[in-house]
């Protein structure tokens, strides 16, 4: 029973992550209507720029502030010249293929930059785990669950209390009429973005001592995230807070208690996740139906 | 700046080039693809072969990306079904070579309109989604059924010997055995990509509904091209276990993928001879690139798919028409009549 | 209540009797909105039919109805004695339906000559394996298709534009070919979604003699939704007028323009 618990426990920290990359995923999406594969590597990226700065001597919190403000601007900057125009055009496949293409280029600058020799990133907190009754947890995926909780409850001040906020979903539901009721549509894009891409490299900082700081480090969890904001809905930020909980408890198990997936077969059961969820219930548990016009 | 930028992206129809002239140069470039085996280095035939592995698959994303619009990751999956089939069965087994290519281009279908028939019922979008997954999982698939595969050391094999009667050495038998299949592949793309089939496909990239109404039947024929294409990808396979006689789980995740798709963009979507270029490019480019530096190789990519798309989304062949497009009007206009003008306003088929 | 001029024309085309259309109690919302609220009427065989009525009315909705592309919550459509809603969207051409669209429903990215061999898909019968294999069948049928096709744009004055991509030519003679398109299906019913919309005055004359002609040569039934009264008056022979997805009039062009109904809902629509 006490695996059985720890495994939960293990599986919400777990889903944390996933919720995090999931809602930057689903950020993105409603502005640009682009499932941004690149996102997770944009992440590592942030990480990168963080280790490369406390290794140069920066103080690791300002090394983490500044590397999270170049992230922001690295996205905010994607959107305003490349995303923008295909978005405009409506040319969905060359906005995925461009998405793949900056995936490549990420990881293989990484690489170039820093080789493939795993970067030691420091923990924020030390010490020994917090055992919750009989289950244990380490301190930084405390911290991790908390940054979540802020970073969620600061999204949601920002959509729902914020005027800006209201642009954002207006210009989510309908761009077309959002403009014209003059909500600055264009801002809420490059914002997204930005946020989208903090979000992600904050996220990479504090994963980074467990997952080994290299090119490609998110890969994996792309996956999860992917699975998390299907399950819960890609255009529903807080289906994909959901949805990635429920998937970082679902693998967990599975990969505990399921015969045949195992450690290393997990990822069997993102994939799972994703087809199920797209045939039983497209738009996932939050999301909104897409409707097509003629 | 966007004066020329819009020069670059705009598309260019196919050039009105005579059929003798096609026919010429087809038959030139066969005859010299015949004859250069026999006198090339070995490594260069390898590369040449290369080149076949990845028009041959790229054929098939051609018609499941460039015509349908939509997206792959997958076809790694696809493509080790083929690599393994030939290593299994002409490997270890010892069946002929084409057994292999019947057997594989048959899974390869079955496993892609099995896989297509849930998948196609969903979004382009959602589609991309979900052979994401695929193209994450395959290598961990492939480990997971090593009394097959023998998992992460994988499977070395020497298959495609040459018969005693043809005096070649191997890598001149393999690349024959490359260009045959991907000649085949070739001829059998484009019947399929210009007739009523082709119109089909187009039709629902371009505008689903109104495909519909003429009586395309959307989830039927979605289904076709991606089991086709994932037969394409197949038989690449098994011509890519007969080049590198060896197959291991790590070569045919997503990295695979994206190279596929890079065949398709660099030579230009939608376009038959491109993806040959295309071929051409990711066999070459990456291994000039790499005597710069071992990422550089993988940035080509990644360049690639990023300055194709957002440049010149007609690919190397948009360039060519472009080119080529001056010197065979001239042509034209001294054959026959000019014809009319027409003034250009209105976009067609908005939605 | 419909009395239809050329009600007793039964000429056929391609061995196929031009079709009459019968709408019963067709009703569609999406969400909370009533797209249509159960309009009844009929489409006699040969009749030029227009369809008119205040923006959003639900006359697309309706040809989205009877093209399959939506499906009604309730009601009958019928094609002579075909249970429309019992087929599915890509069944319809084959049943004798052809439309264009208010939007352009054109292929972008291929010539003109391809969007016109569009409309033979349904009668042609070369699949993949045919195709792939690239059997004399499939040769067979390209030639003879791509000559009709060919016919059609000659017909219509556009044949010197058949391998011009559809990108970048004028609206007008886009609509044209998407005309030329429809007609390829060989229709027995052809609906009509705003073809004058975006026209000069001239080329509404134009547009209005030769769809006219057209009927007069092949004999297929009519269905022609439009704002431009001018068209609508000179060419149908019966009108159905649609208001908030309810029908307020149906009758002779005569008899519907003096409708109280009628005035009060275009003057509401446009106040
Ligand atoms: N796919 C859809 N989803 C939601 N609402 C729809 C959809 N299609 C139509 N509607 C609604 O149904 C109603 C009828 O629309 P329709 O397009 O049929 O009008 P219309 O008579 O063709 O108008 P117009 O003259 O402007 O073309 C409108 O209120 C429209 O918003
Ligand atoms: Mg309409």
């Amino acid at each position: 029973m006490t695996t059985f618990f720890q495994q939960i426990v293990d599986g919400l920290t777990t889903g944390v992550i996933y919720a995090a990359i999931a809602l930057s995923l689903v950020l993105v999406y409603r502005t640009s209507r682009l499932v941004n594969f690149a996102q997770a590597e944009m992440a590592t990226l942030g990480g990168f720029l963080a280790w490369q700065l406390s290794d140069w001597g920066v103080p690791f919190p300002l090394a983490i502030a500044l590397a999270v403000a170049a992230s922001f601007a690295l996205g905010a900057t994607m959107e305003r010249t490349v995303v923008r125009p295909l978005h405009e055009a409506h040319n969905e496949l060359a906005l995925f293929v461009i998405s793949l293409g900056i995936l490549v280029v990420l990881i293989n600058v990484e690489a170039w930059i820093w080789g493939y020799q795993v970067k030691a990133v420091p923990l924020v907190i030390d010490g020994p785990a917090v055992s919750i009754g009989s289950v244990l947890v380490s301190r930084q995926k405390l911290v991790i669950v908390a940054v979540a909780i802020v970073i969620a409850a600061l999204l949601f001040v920002l959509f729902q209390r914020t005027r800006f906020g209201l642009a954002m979903r207006a210009a989510a539901d309908n761009q077309p009429s959002a403009r014209l009721l003059g909500l600055p549509v264009n801002a809420t894009m490059t914002l997204s973005w930005g946020i989208a891409a903090a979000i992600g490299t904050l996220m990479a900082i504090l994963v980074a001592p467990q997952q080994f700081l290299q090119p490609g480090m998110l890969l994996p969890v792309l996956l999860y995230a992917v699975a998390a904001a299907t399950l819960g809905g890609i255009d529903s930020p807080v289906g994909a807070v959901i949805g990635g909980l429920i998937v970082g408890v679902v693998e967990n198990l599975a990969g505990t208690y399921v015969p045949g997936i195992g450690q290393d077969f997990k990822s069997a059961v993102a994939f799972l996740i994703i087809m199920g969820v797209l045939l039983v219930r497209p738009q996932g548990l939050l999301g909104s139906k897409s409707v097509v016009r003629v | 700046m966007s004066a020329i930028m819009r020069r670059l992206r705009q598309p260019r129809p196919r050039l009105p080039i005579p059929r003798w002239v096609n026919l010429v140069v087809g038959i030139a470039a066969f005859a010299y693809l015949l004859y250069a085996p026999l006198v090339s280095p070995s490594y260069s035939n390898t590369q040449m072969a290369m080149v076949c592995v990845y028009a041959v698959a790229g054929l098939g994303l051609h018609l499941l990306t460039g015509m349908t619009g939509l997206i792959s990751l997958g076809h790694g999956f696809f493509f080790a079904v083929g690599a393994y089939t030939a290593a299994i069965l002409s490997g270890t087994q010892g069946w002929p070579v084409p057994v292999s290519f019947v057997v594989a281009a048959a899974l390869g279908w079955l496993l892609g309109f099995l896989f297509g028939l849930p998948a196609l019922r969903l979004s382009p979008l959602a589609l991309s989604q979900v052979t994401l997954a695929l193209a994450l999982i395959t290598p961990s698939l492939i480990k997971r059924l090593d009394f097959m595969t023998n998992g992460s050391a994988g499977l070395s094999v020497d298959v495609g010997d040459p018969p005693a009667w043809s005096g070649l050495d191997k890598d001149q038998w393999i690349l024959y055995i490359c260009l045959l299949i991907a000649l085949v592949a070739y001829l059998v793309t484009l019947a399929l990509s210009r007739g009523r089939t082709g119109r089909a496909m187009k039709g629902l990239r371009d505008n689903l509904p109104v495909a519909t109404t003429l009586g395309v039947r959307a989830t039927t024929t979605k289904s076709f091209v991606f089991a086709t294409s994932a037969a394409f990808a197949a038989v690449g396979g098994v011509l890519y276990t007969l080049v590198i006689q060896y197959v291991g789980a790590d070569a045919f995740g997503l990295t695979f993928a994206i190279a596929l798709i890079t065949v398709i963009v660099v030579g230009g979507l939608g376009s038959v001879p491109g993806v040959i270029l295309g071929a051409v490019f990711v066999v070459f480019v990456p291994s000039w690139a790499s005597e710069v530096s071992p990422s550089a190789s993988g940035l080509i990519y990644g360049v690639a798919l990023v300055v194709f798309m957002f440049v010149l989304p007609g690919g190397v062949i948009g360039v060519l028409r472009a080119i080529g497009h001056p010197v065979v009007s001239r042509f034209h206009a001294r054959r026959s009549t000019a014809q009319p003008p027409v003034p250009q306003e209105q976009e067609a088929g908005r939605r | 209540m419909t009395e239809a001029i050329g009600a007793d024309v039964h000429v056929t085309i391609g061995g196929q009797p031009a079709g009459a259309l019968h709408i019963q109690d067709v009703r569609l919302h999406f969400g909370g909105v009533t797209a249509l609220d159960g309009p009844s009427f009929e489409v006699e065989p040969g009749e030029i039919c227009g369809l008119i009525g205040p923006n959003g009315a639900g006359k697309t909705a309706l040809f989205n109805c009877i093209s399959g592309l939506y499906r009604p919550d309730s009601g009958h459509v019928l094609l002579d004695d075909t249970d429309l809603l019992a087929r599915r969207a890509d069944q319809v051409a084959d049943i004798g339906i052809a439309r264009t669209f208010q939007n352009l429903g054109l292929f972008a990215s291929q010539s003109v000559l391809e969007n016109v061999m569009g409309g033979a898909y349904h009668r042609t019968r070369s699949g993949f394996l045919v195709g792939s294999l690239g059997l004399p069948l499939m040769w067979r049928e390209e030639r003879r298709e791509r000559e009709r096709a060919r016919g059609i744009l000659d017909s219509l004055g556009l044949d010197h534009l058949e391998s011009r991509p559809a990108a970048g030519l004028p609206l007008g003679t886009l609509k044209r070919i998407e005309l030329a398109r429809a007609l390829m299906v060989r229709p027995r019913l052809l609906m009509l979604d705003e073809p004058a919309n975006g026209l000069i005055l001239e080329e509404v004359h134009e547009l209005a003699g030769l769809v006219r002609a057209l009927r007069d040569e092949h004999r297929f039934s009519v269905l022609l939704i439009e704002h431009h009264m001018g068209m609508v008056m000179s060419i149908c022979d019966h009108l159905v007028v649609l208001n908030l997805g309810r029908k307020i009039a149906d009758g002779r062009p005569g008899e519907v323009r003096n409708d109280p109904a009628v005035v009060e809902a275009y003057l509401g629509g446009a106040a």
